[in-house]
């Protein structure tokens, strides 16, 4: 029997015969005709399709800390005006020797004409980089409007080229060493529009070059963020927007009662159709949170959110509408539906420059979630 | 000292017989590896497994007088092993489409031993339903993609049976019994596949059987005839459903009874080297019930089968044999599934060893519009003790 197995192996035709059998074989079972499935005697399911329209939407502004941000923004315009705070680390030593010059770089990705002024933040602000907001200076909620600065003129000038050379006013270095906690770059009230500074964060950051009569001295900010507010700027009831640095949320609860909880998402479509934009950058990024609480009227401005998002997408500036797949969270809250406590939107980094969206709200065009689903098979029997 | 020497042969038996069975369970846990069907599987209990002895197969499936009837063989002198493999190629046809799968799995594996006072003991394991199936739908829309169901199902239901008979009347009549302990398991996976074989949805069901059954058996040589007689019930069972899907999970179990079966058959040895087989099968699934209801979908089946095996030396015998058999189940026409079937086999005998027998089955098996041609190559191999010299040959 062995001795006729090895026989046969040794074989060309049968060999040959083997092959082509098992292509056969191969080429006929990867097929994947329909055959036989009207033999499954089940009640299959058809995929469902529903579209959703939100059954609760609130949206809100607040001021957050830009500190995290590689871009700084300074300027302003009818609805938004951003500061600049920037400390270096400055001490007694450097004022031993005379100093010649003192001269701040600034390096711009976004170029605009902007004027301003740069005055030395008052000791007494001792503000914090993760903390600071247009409203407060640090973690205890120190208020401060807009910066508490000395109105001794360290500087002003233009913002116009890659990078900006401003030479400060060397007759106030001991009022900026000695009794001011860094500097704080205000945009002109002439000022109608934008530019993006390096931050420290970055290769470009920010640095104070001090000049002596032999030597040089290069310093690099301690701490550096831009504090955002905004002017003539009214949210009513009504509008739903999204936005960056001066951050704008949106959140949208759909009831999905009318859905099993055992079914399979297999797409699930938040549609969002943009009424009005404002962005300094040509793509935006949205992103999605899932709510952690309940949504009341009274409570939705401080509702916890989760951590990391749950989806995002990009956002071509030109674009009308958006489309962000939300599957892996509408399955999770089909499977719990205690959980389902809406979704926050806003614009992924919220310090990411200035942004904003205002999102349709009416019944043909307003937010709305487009589901399929797949209900499970049914047992054998 | 002679009793002695007896426990321990004994024991060396049941050693062996152990080893077979765990050997088996392992085959059985393969074979749940490679999927291969009939694609009118996934309906009812799915393919019967009529004939798991290859011998048998070769005649046409002639159950009465073969491996499956717990009477079998009407004396039993040596221990004896056995396990059978079927390879399956199915051509399947519907409409204009044409699939072709292949698949190969173990179908059983016994032991059985001689006891003193004629009486004979046995463990086997045999495939008796399978549920192996792998079908698409036609394609859709779904999520923007276009999209297939995809619905793979794998498993069976397996019996672990304990046979005991004992032969009576200087070897001419034999009685055996057979406790059978079926379990099962089937598993289904629901796939939405998109093109680059990527997917979107994913279920899973998962079927789990369990029942007990008792068969009796009897078989008789009469000169020149030896007939066989074997009648099975099997007692409720129990089948637990599992729906997984998406985290979900969702349980059910219910009762279900399998039907009896009642079958005979004879063979006639009245010609030179030539031995005549007949038989017939029959089960009452009318009668099954799932969750205390009669299936309607379900009707009796029966099985006819003759056959005849030409001994050309010895050791070197020929089958042939034809098969009838309308199955248990309706296609979704509602019309009977039937099937044709020409069958022919032969041994080789292994020395100092056993045989190894083998046989091909070429059937024909069709519902209203789809059709299926299955050639079925099953392989055994037959190991018997050597310390006592062999004298005949079993029951055929």
């Amino acid at each position: 029997m062995i001795t006729f197995i090895k026989n046969s192996i040794k074989n060309k035709k049968f060999r040959l015969t083997i092959i082509i059998f098992t292509s056969l074989l191969i080429l006929f079972s990867c097929n994947k005709n329909p055959l036989g499935y009207d033999e499954l005697e089940r009640n299959i399911p058809n995929p469902v399709s529903v579209e959703l329209k939100p059954s609760s939407r609130y949206s809100y502004g607040k001021y957050i800390n830009l500190g995290s941000s590689e871009l700084l923004v300074l300027g302003r315009n009818s609805e938004y005006e951003s500061r600049i705070l920037i400390q270096f680390p400055l001490n007694e030593s450097l004022l031993v020797n005379n100093v010649n010059s003192v001269k701040l770089y600034l390096y711009l990705k976004r170029q605009k004409n902007i004027s301003f002024s740069i005055y030395p933040i008052s000791k007494q602000s001792e503000w914090k980089e993760n903390y600071a907001t247009w409203k407060q200076s640090d973690e205890n909620n120190t208020p401060w409007n807009g910066g508490y600065f000395y109105p001794s003129l360290l500087a002003n000038g233009i913002l116009t080229a890659d990078s900006c050379i401003i030479e400060l006013n060397r007759n106030l270095l001991d009022t900026l060493v000695n009794h001011s906690y860094g500097l704080i770059i205000i945009p002109d009230t002439s000022a109608s529009d934008f530019a993006t500074i390096y931050s420290r964060h970055t290769s470009k950051s920010p640095k104070l070059v001090l000049s002596y009569s032999n030597t040089t001295t290069t310093l690099t900010p301690t701490q550096d963020c831009h504090i955002i507010d905004t002017l003539n700027l009214s949210m009513t009831f009504i509008d739903h927007w999204v936005g960056s640095g001066f951050p704008f949320r949106t959140i949208l609860r759909f009831s999905l009662d009318t859905i099993p909880n055992n079914v399979t998402i297999t797409n699930a479509e938040l549609i969002l159709n943009i009424d009005h934009k404002f962005s300094l950058s040509e793509t935006l990024e949205l992103g999605i949170w899932r709510m952690l609480d309940s949504i009341t009227p009274t409570n939705f401005k401080d509702a916890k959110f989760a951590s990391s998002h749950s989806a995002k997408k990009p956002y071509p500036i030109t674009n009308d509408s958006i489309k962000i797949d939300l599957r892996n969270l509408v399955q999770q809250w089909v499977i719990k539906p205690d959980s389902n406590f809406g979704c926050l939107i806003s614009i992924l980094p919220e310090y990411f420059e200035i942004s904003r969206l205002h999102l349709k709200i009416d019944t043909m065009f307003g937010p709305r979630l487009k589901i399929g689903y797949i209900t499970p098979p049914e047992g054998r029997f | 000292m002679e009793r002695n020497q007896t426990i321990r042969i004994l024991l060396t038996r049941w050693s062996i017989s152990l080893i077979f069975i765990l050997i088996s369970n392992f085959l059985f846990l393969i074979s749940g590896i490679v999927y291969g069907q009939s694609f009118f599987a996934m309906r009812g209990f799915g393919e019967e497994i009529l004939c798991p002895d290859v011998h048998a197969n070769g005649l046409g499936g002639v159950i009465s007088i073969s491996r499956e009837n717990p009477s079998f063989p009407i004396s039993l002198n040596r221990t004896n092993f056995y396990a059978s493999l079927s390879n399956n190629i199915v051509f399947a046809k519907e409409n204009n489409w044409e699939r072709t799968i292949y698949d190969i799995r173990p179908i059983t594996i016994e032991g059985k031993i001689p006891l003193p006072r004629k009486l004979r003991v046995g463990l086997k394991l045999t495939e008796a339903f399978n549920q192996n199936f792998n079908v698409y739908s036609e394609s859709i829309i779904l999520a923007g993609y276009w999209a297939q169901r995809h619905i793979i199902g794998q498993g069976g239901i397996y019996r672990i049976t304990l046979n005991c008979a004992k032969t009576f009347l200087k070897p001419d009549l034999s009685l055996g019994i057979d406790y059978s302990y079926l379990i099962g398991q089937e598993i289904e996976n629901w796939i939405f596949e998109i093109a680059g074989e990527d997917y979107i949805t994913r279920d899973t069901i998962i079927t789990n059987y369990s029942a007990q059954s008792l068969r009796f058996g009897a078989l008789t040589n009469l000169s020149f005839l030896t007939l066989g007689f074997h009648i099975e019930d099997i007692f409720p069972g129990k089948i637990k459903d599992q729906i997984k899907s998406h985290g979900t999970y969702a349980e059910t179990t219910f009762m279900f009874n399998l039907p009896y079966a009642i079958g005979f058959g004879f063979s006639i040895n009245k010609f030179q080297k030539t031995t005549l087989f007949c038989d017939f099968l029959y089960k009452n699934w009318k009668k099954a019930k799932i969750k205390d209801n009669y299936v309607s979908n379900f009707r009796n089946s029966m099985k006819y089968s003759v056959g005849i095996e030409h001994w050309l030396t010895d050791n070197h015998p020929l089958r042939f044999g034809l098969r009838y058999y309308n199955s248990y189940l309706l296609d979704h026409t509602n019309y009977q599934i039937k099937e044709y079937g020409l069958t022919c086999g032969s041994r080789i005998p292994i020395p100092k060893f056993g045989s190894f027998d083998y046989s091909l089955e070429l059937f024909s098996r069709h519902g209203r519009k789809l059709t299926e041609t299955v050639v079925r190559l099953n392989f055994s191999l037959s190991y018997e003790e050597s310390w006592k010299k062999r004298t005949r040959r079993w029951g055929y």
